[in-house]
């Protein structure tokens, strides 16, 4: 039989198809990254965006007052347009007022102190005094009818004026009628006259005239100086009259606007001002501010984000240190427990005595010493392995390298290391093997999973008395069972056996050393092999544990010759 | 029968002389003439006939410069894009040449437009020079034309100092299309109007072959002011200082012309005026009256046969003027008749030269305005026959009558046969037709 290989010596062959382990190191530092980074933008983010809501909050207020203003200013030429209408209206009533009855007379007096007035006249009935329907006219008479016929066709002068008299029910006897003509607003000044009503045409030209004659001309600007556009607009929105230094560029559309009052309705004004000249300042300074605030945020939590990375790094290395330091030792130990084997085996030979040997004769005190110090320079050996494998496990460097072998051959290996202890713990091994067949399989992690399966059976299970190992092969998956009869383990701790460091509660683990790391490492191997090991439930028939190892282990390939 | 005396057999023989025919009677007043006068004096007695009566007011002219009214003038200027350049420079000059023909009595205001209205120089004696010309030189060209609003602050301007006594006038020069506010040829004859009743005229100048013409015809003619065609920009200066010229002669403002005509007669329509025609009587008003310069109205008369060898009143004139130098409302009265015969010769004799220049010129006039029309509708060749015919009647009357004028006329008519087919040609020769219809045959520019 092959001596088996001791894993603590043996040296890695070439390398295999590498599988990560399922504990990954170096993705978790890229994780602790993403985390930190998240810690610093989320909050700057969300700062940062109700920020700018309340900056754009601001510069809607901001906005609505100076709109306020402006429109305050536009109310102000609005009231001087009214006061230059009241005027008219009294200058008309005056010429109202003074139209004699006859139409002959009438005419004389437009000609003369009518100073050309166009002058309407109308009976409470709807008929239309003047100009004389029927009768001949002049052009500029029929014009007027032609110009006025919504108004005296039909009730609407009439209505115009009996609706007031009732409305405001003070004897009000004057007022303005609008109708349109000419693509816009005319307008009316009628006066209630006993039974007839006198209305004093207003031209639409003439009215738009006055009040451009009224306005400001391009001089003037807004108390402060401040550079602005103020349009006054006709029926249609068309410019007729503007002033104000500033000139809006093409598109740019009013920044407030106001209908004037009666009787121009129709009509309105506009301000055109530039972006600059609204209080904008305000939110400057606001953005600075919030700028600013977002900035000193930022980068107190940026350092607070790299404050603790460098400390989590700084964790992970004394973590590395330590698994690192641990490994060198035990690579140290290597060394010195080389050559106590190494002597151990020669002594064996001059004393012609063979330690592995279950049968040797014990009465022979050199052999049996001989066999304590083999057997416990190989428990020596299997511990270094474990320790290890386990940091190998840590750097992400494990590996399983399979091999054409038989996993039978394997078994009884194992079983022959172990005789003598479990013999000296009273423990028999009963072999039930069915995996005759040469697959490819890593000898070397099936030997350590099974080393340290039955060093616990030896640490936890003496009291059994009997551990029984079957190997069965199904295709490419090799089951290896080892099944004691000892006090078993609870339910409550079938998962946690295998996390490492982990021994189970005292009363069981009574005066047993170890280091708890045994089936941490038996199941990474197994995993790395493509299988797994499994503690499995015996039943209430059967007491005791009961781990199942299975192995994914395909036939090896026809190698060219 | 014994020798009468003297002045008795004066006023008999006149009465008898006045009795034999109708003959064109003159009634002198103060400062303004009135002459009224049928196209011929005998007319064919058998059957209805068409004649015309002139009634021509001539102001008196030479009198006092000390004596003249004041004036309260307003300058207009447009001062959009297109006028950079030469044509603004030639603008302030002719502007600073009107400064030379006002004094301390004048009042005078600058406005400038573009697409806003900018008061260079407000209201202001005509004797504060310095600031005047500062204003004036301020003048810059820029954006677009506010013709209505710069009219209409011209117009307030004007208003500050107006009174009983002045002549108040705005002076709109512009080279261009109105493109804010209100623009439509109709638009501005209502803002005419409207000026008209406060006794502002507008006259309007328009430069280079790019502005509207109708426009500008429009507005001059309802505020009773004139019209100007300037091509040449470099004419500006010497058209101000006649112009102004003119505006100091002005001897009567607002003349009321009332005619009513006799039963038999219908008047038809009145050529080259505005004129309100209700039933008999026909009523119309001249703005201003120059010194030296004859204003005259045209109406068209059906005329009902009458008995042959008769002699019947045709219409009884009335005119009432404002004298602006005696600060007067005068009146003056005079009436035409005519004589109705069957004998042609005669007929032909009593023709009279003056009325039938006037009647010929305004009869092309109402031509050269249809021919203007179809070639507005795309007609060339048909506006093209109207003013070649236009031109061989003219030609034929300038021979009759033995006319200069018409003779001119006539081959203005010529040159605008020859250019109306091309769009370019087109633009000035119209200008020139709108300009020749509406100008009064002044002897020289008057504002």
């Amino acid at each position: 039989m092959d001596a088996p290989r001791d894993p603590a010596t043996a040296d890695p062959g070439p390398s295999p198809r590498p599988v990560k382990p399922p504990r990954a190191t170096a993705p978790s530092s890229r994780r602790l990254v993403v985390l930190l980074a998240a810690m610093v933008v989320v909050p700057v983010g969300a700062l940062a965006w109700l920020g700018t809501r309340v900056v754009s909050q601001q510069e809607d207020l901001a906005g609505h007052r100076v709109r306020g203003l402006l429109v305050d200013r536009l109310r102000e030429v609005d009231a001087s347009i009214a006061r230059l209408m009241d005027e008219r209206e009294r200058e008309l009533l005056k010429i109202a007022a003074a139209v004699p009855t006859k139409t002959d007379a009438i005419r004389e007096y437009l000609a003369g102190p009518g100073r050309g007035a166009e002058v309407l006249v109308v009976d409470l009935e709807g008929r239309v005094l003047h100009p004389p329907l029927g009768a001949p006219m002049s052009d500029a008479e029929r014009e007027l009818l032609e110009r006025t016929r919504t108004v005296w066709d039909g009730d609407a002068l009439q209505a115009a004026v009996r609706a007031s008299a009732a409305g405001e029910g003070r004897g009000v006897d004057h007022g303005w009628h609008g109708y349109f003509f000419g693509g816009g607003l005319n307008l009316l000044l009628w006066r209630a006259d006993g039974d007839r009503v006198v209305a004093v045409e207003v031209s639409r030209i003439a009215l738009l005239s006055d009040v451009v004659a009224h306005l400001p001309a391009t001089a003037v600007d807004a108390a402060d100086g401040t550079p602005s556009r103020i349009l006054l607009a006709d029926e249609g929105g068309a410019p007729v009259y503007q002033w104000g230094t500033y000139e809006p560029p093409e598109g740019e559309g009013p920044r407030a606007t106001l209908a004037l009052s009666p009787p121009l309705g129709a009509w309105s004004l506009r301000d055109f001002s530039p972006q600059s000249a609204l209080p904008t300042g305000l939110t400057g300074g606001l953005t600075f501010n919030l700028g600013a605030g977002l900035l000193a945020v930022a980068l107190a939590l940026a350092a607070l984000a790299v404050y603790l990375y460098r400390v989590r790094t700084r964790e992970m290395r004394l973590a590395a240190q330590r698994v690192s330091f641990v490994n060198q030792v035990s690579h140290e130990l290597k060394t010195p427990l080389t050559n106590i084997r190494l002597y151990a085996e020669l002594l064996a030979t001059e004393l012609d005595v063979d330690p592995e040997d279950p049968d040797a004769d014990l009465g022979d005190p050199a052999a049996r010493h001989l066999r304590v110090i083999t057997g416990e320079s190989q428990r020596l050996s299997r511990l270094i392995a474990n320790v290890l494998t386990f940091a190998r496990g840590q750097e992400g460097r494990l590996a399983v390298r399979p091999r054409p072998q038989v996993v039978d051959d394997v078994v009884r290996a194992v079983r022959a290391t172990f005789a003598p202890s479990l013999d000296q713990a009273g423990v028999t091994v009963q072999l039930d093997l069915h995996a005759p067949d040469r697959v490819l399989v890593d000898a070397d992690a099936v030997e350590q999973i099974l080393a340290n399966l039955l060093s616990n059976v030896e640490k936890y299970a003496r009291s059994g008395g009997e551990v029984r190992v079957t190997t069965r092969r199904d295709g490419d998956v090799t089951t290896v069972t080892v099944a004691d009869r000892g006090p078993g383990i609870p339910a409550a701790h079938r998962e946690d056996v295998f996390l490492p460091f982990r021994r189970l509660s005292d009363k069981l683990s009574d005066g047993a050393a170890g280091t708890g790391i045994g089936l941490d490492i038996a199941r990474q191997l197994a995993r790395l092999h493509g299988g797994d090991l499994r503690l499995v439930d015996p039943g209430v028939a059967a007491p005791g544990a009961r781990f199942a190892l299975t192995l994914h282990t395909p036939r090896p390939q026809e190698r060219a010759p | 029968m014994p020798a009468l005396p003297r002045p008795i057999a004066l006023v008999l023989a006149a009465i008898v002389g006045l009795g034999a025919c109708a003959v064109p009677i003159s009634a002198k007043a103060q400062h303004v003439t009135v002459q009224a006068g049928l196209d011929h004096a005998t007319l064919p007695a058998d059957k209805k006939h068409t004649t015309y009566l002139r009634v021509a007011l001539r102001g008196q002219e030479g009198l006092e410069p000390s004596s003249r009214p004041p004036m309260n003038v307003a300058i207009v200027i447009d001062k959009s894009g297109s006028m950079q350049g030469k044509k603004i420079e030639y603008a302030k000059r002719a502007a600073r040449a009107a400064l030379d023909r006002l004094d301390g009595r004048d009042i005078v205001s600058v406005v400038a437009y573009d697409s806003t209205v900018e008061v260079l120089v407000p209201a202001t004696r005509a004797s504060d020079r310095a600031t005047i010309l500062a204003g004036i030189n301020r003048l810059r060209a820029g954006g677009m034309t506010a013709l209505f609003a710069g009219t209409s602050k011209g117009a307030a301007e004007v208003r500050k100092f107006k009174d009983d006594k002045t002549i108040d006038r705005v002076i709109l020069l512009s080279d261009g299309q109105a493109n804010i506010g209100p623009q439509s040829p109709g638009a501005l004859a209502s803002l005419g109007n409207s000026l008209r009743r406060e006794g502002i005229g507008v006259t309007t100048i328009g430069m280079g072959l790019d502005y509207n013409e109708d426009l500008m015809v429009a507005l001059a003619r309802k505020s009773g002011g004139n019209h100007f065609f300037v091509e040449d920009p470099s004419q500006l200066a010497q058209l101000f200082r006649e112009g102004f010229g003119g505006l100091a002669s002005i001897v009567a403002q607002e003349a009321v012309v009332k005619v009513t005509f006799s039963e038999g007669v219908r008047p038809v329509r009145a050529l080259g005026v505005d004129a309100d025609i209700i039933g008999q009587t026909m009523t119309t008003t001249l703005a201003q009256i120059y010194g030296g310069e004859r204003e005259q109205i045209l109406v068209e008369l059906e005329v009902a046969p009458r008995e042959a060898g008769s002699t019947h009143p045709i219409a009884r004139i009335e005119v009432s003027y404002h004298d602006v130098l005696t600060q007067a409302v005068d009146r003056v009265e005079t009436s035409v008749a005519a004589h109705f015969s069957t004998d042609a010769a005669a007929i032909e004799r009593s023709l009279n030269r003056e009325v039938m220049v006037t009647v010929v010129e305004r009869l092309a006039a109402d031509k050269s305005r249809l021919a203007v029309q179809l070639r507005d509708q795309g007609k060339i060749e048909e506006a093209q026959r109207v003013l070649h015919k236009n031109k061989e009647w003219l030609d034929g009357e300038a021979a009759r009558l033995g006319s200069k004028r018409l003779q001119r006329l006539g081959e203005r008519n010529a040159e605008a046969a020859d250019g109306v087919e091309d769009e370019k040609q087109w633009n000035r020769t119209r200008k020139g037709i709108r300009y020749d219809n509406f100008a009064p045959d002044y002897d020289r520019a008057n504002f």
